[in-house]
């Protein structure tokens, strides 16, 4: 039976080895299955697994994350996107990663000003902003996709819809991102 | 801002949006809506000729839909006008260009059904199918890939080699009101493509429905259309179909776009028009016209010299509904004149 996730961060908080075992028995497969899909294997993928356990480690304590899975899943994405970074391999591309960056390509805003150029704030900001706007499902569809780099059909099995309607959903949902992008940045 | 940035940046998203997207969603299906019309539907699907258009009138109003290779004489036949329904109303088609260069033309249709007893619908700010496909310019590109927007469930690839390969794709999108059931999109895995080779009579269609039922129409039917023929010996196809959304309205008196009518009680009107959005096949604002054959880049001017195929009008609803092309006597685009074939 998994641990519950208070039980998970009450191990961490007492240094036990066993935070990153059940930790790992509970949600290494999220956790791999995300990493995989942005390295294109499952060795690179376990690997960045195992990092991502590491830096939850060291940082929980003083990191108490309300949500562990998501936590975990921050740090599994990030440690992955850094190791395509690193290997130089980010725009020739693993997994989903060259699709996903074609498709968030279309969403990048006609023209931005000198003055009005987004950075990581501001665009998540503005991000967070236009998926609030969106219905439930249209903005599931989004994160499963850009965030969570799930295939099309992946979605589609997941939310029991056809996979012609997750594409599309999230083709109408790029277009709207980038006039909401170029609204907000003319603002 | 790049794509990258925009991939690195969303790591850190507010996790409640993330804790969102990991909740599965069960859906309950339900029956479908429309299944005595796709059953009743399905029987009147027929090999379609290339090149013809369908049309129908509702309610006065003209609204025309179809598809086909543009341009050649052969795909500008009309046939007997027929109204085409199911039982949710008469449907309603509007007609986008996809191009391609090396390809003579590629079409892209939306049918949206409406309701009968109701004007034709007018899509509001949700939904934007219909809205969004009339809006889009399409340019030309290398590959119907460049095609905006529905590249991604268009198989382009697929296109592209068949385009490559002399073949000609068409591919239908049909779409369902605000209020389908969920079970009405599930159902939608039925594309219709048409392939259109040297050998009309060997075009057939395929389906697939792309987020929608499958609603067959016998594509061969015409509606208020008209097939005229210069002196010079070259035809079109003068129809005229609603346009949801207007664009603007160039009333430049010296915009090389100079279109005229001259109906049969002898009046002519000139029918102002937008800019074009793009070349072969694109569809324009304002009074908006699609073109034949020709590959015009974006921006050029179109030779009146050149023009074959279907000439299409779209316009505001009122617009449309008084150009009824069966009483057009004459069609003049630059020094070009249309008769209608007798």
């Amino acid at each position: 039976m998994p641990m519950k996730d208070r039980e998970l961060l009450d191990l961490f908080s007492e240094r036990s080895e066993r935070a990153i075992t059940e930790t790992q028995q509970k949600y290494g497969h999220l956790c791999t299955a995300l990493a995989e899909r942005i390295l294109g294997s499952r060795e690179d993928a376990e690997e960045c697994v195992n990092d991502a356990l590491l830096s939850a480690w060291n940082s929980i304590p003083p990191e108490c994350p309300r949500n562990l899975p998501a936590y975990l899943n921050v740090l599994t994405r990030n440690i992955a996107l850094n190791r395509l970074k690193a290997d130089n391999r980010f725009r020739r591309g693993c997994g989903q990663i060259p699709a996903v960056l074609d498709e968030l390509a279309e969403c990048i805003p006609a023209a931005e000003t000198v003055e009005a150029e987004y950075d990581r704030r501001s665009f998540l900001a503005a991000l967070e902003r236009f998926l609030d706007t969106l219905p439930r499902d249209t903005r599931v569809i989004f994160v499963r996709r850009y965030w969570y780099m799930n295939t099309c059909r992946e979605i589609a099995d997941a939310y029991q819809m056809s996979e012609s309607k997750v594409r599309v959903s999230l083709t109408r949902t790029r277009r709207k991102l980038k006039v909401f992008l170029e609204k907000e940045d003319a603002l | 801002m790049k794509n990258t940035d925009m991939l690195e940046w969303m790591n850190d998203l507010d996790e409640k949006y993330l804790s969102e997207a990991a909740q599965p969603v069960i859906r309950q299906h339900k029956k479908p809506r429309l299944t005595s019309a796709l059953i009743a539907a399905a029987a009147a699907v027929a090999v379609m000729t290339a090149g013809v258009g369908a049309y129908m009138t509702y309610n006065k109003q003209m609204v025309q839909f179809g598809f086909g290779t543009l341009g050649e004489a052969r795909m500008a036949e009309l046939v007997t006008p027929e109204p085409v329904t199911y039982d949710n109303g008469i449907m309603s088609v509007t007609i986008e260009n996809v191009l391609s260069d090396g390809v003579q033309a590629m079409i892209l249709m939306t049918v949206e059904p409406v309701d009968k007893d109701a004007d034709i619908a007018m899509p509001d700010n949700e939904n934007v199918w219909l809205s969004d496909f009339m809006q889009n310019e399409f340019v030309i590109g290398d590959t119907v890939s460049n095609s905006i927007c529905y590249a991604d469930f268009c198989e382009t690839s697929t296109w592209a080699e068949q385009a490559a390969a002399g073949q000609r794709w068409y591919k239908v999108f049909y779409t369902l009101p605000e209020d389908a059931s969920e079970d009405d999109l599930a159902n939608a895995e039925f594309n219709f493509l048409k392939e259109v080779d040297e050998t009309p009579e060997k075009t057939y269609i395929k389906g697939e429905l792309f987020e929608g039922i499958s609603v067959p129409v016998d594509l061969r039917q015409n509606v208020d259309a008209v097939r005229m023929q210069s002196e010079d010996g070259r035809e079109l196809t003068l129809s005229a179909f609603e346009l949801y959304e207007v664009g603007y309205d160039s009333s430049d008196p010296n915009d090389w776009w100079n279109l005229y009518i001259t109906w049969k009680n002898g009046e002519t009107q000139r029918i102002t028009h937008g800019s074009i959005a793009g070349g072969q096949g694109a569809t324009v604002h304002g009074p908006a016209i699609s073109w034949g054959e020709f590959a015009i880049p974006v921006n050029d001017k179109i030779d009146p010299e050149s023009v074959t195929g279907s000439i299409n009008f779209n316009g505001p609803e009122d617009w449309c509904g008084i150009l009824d092309v069966k009483d057009v006597a004459a069609f003049r685009f630059g020094d070009t004149v249309f008769y209608p074939v007798e």
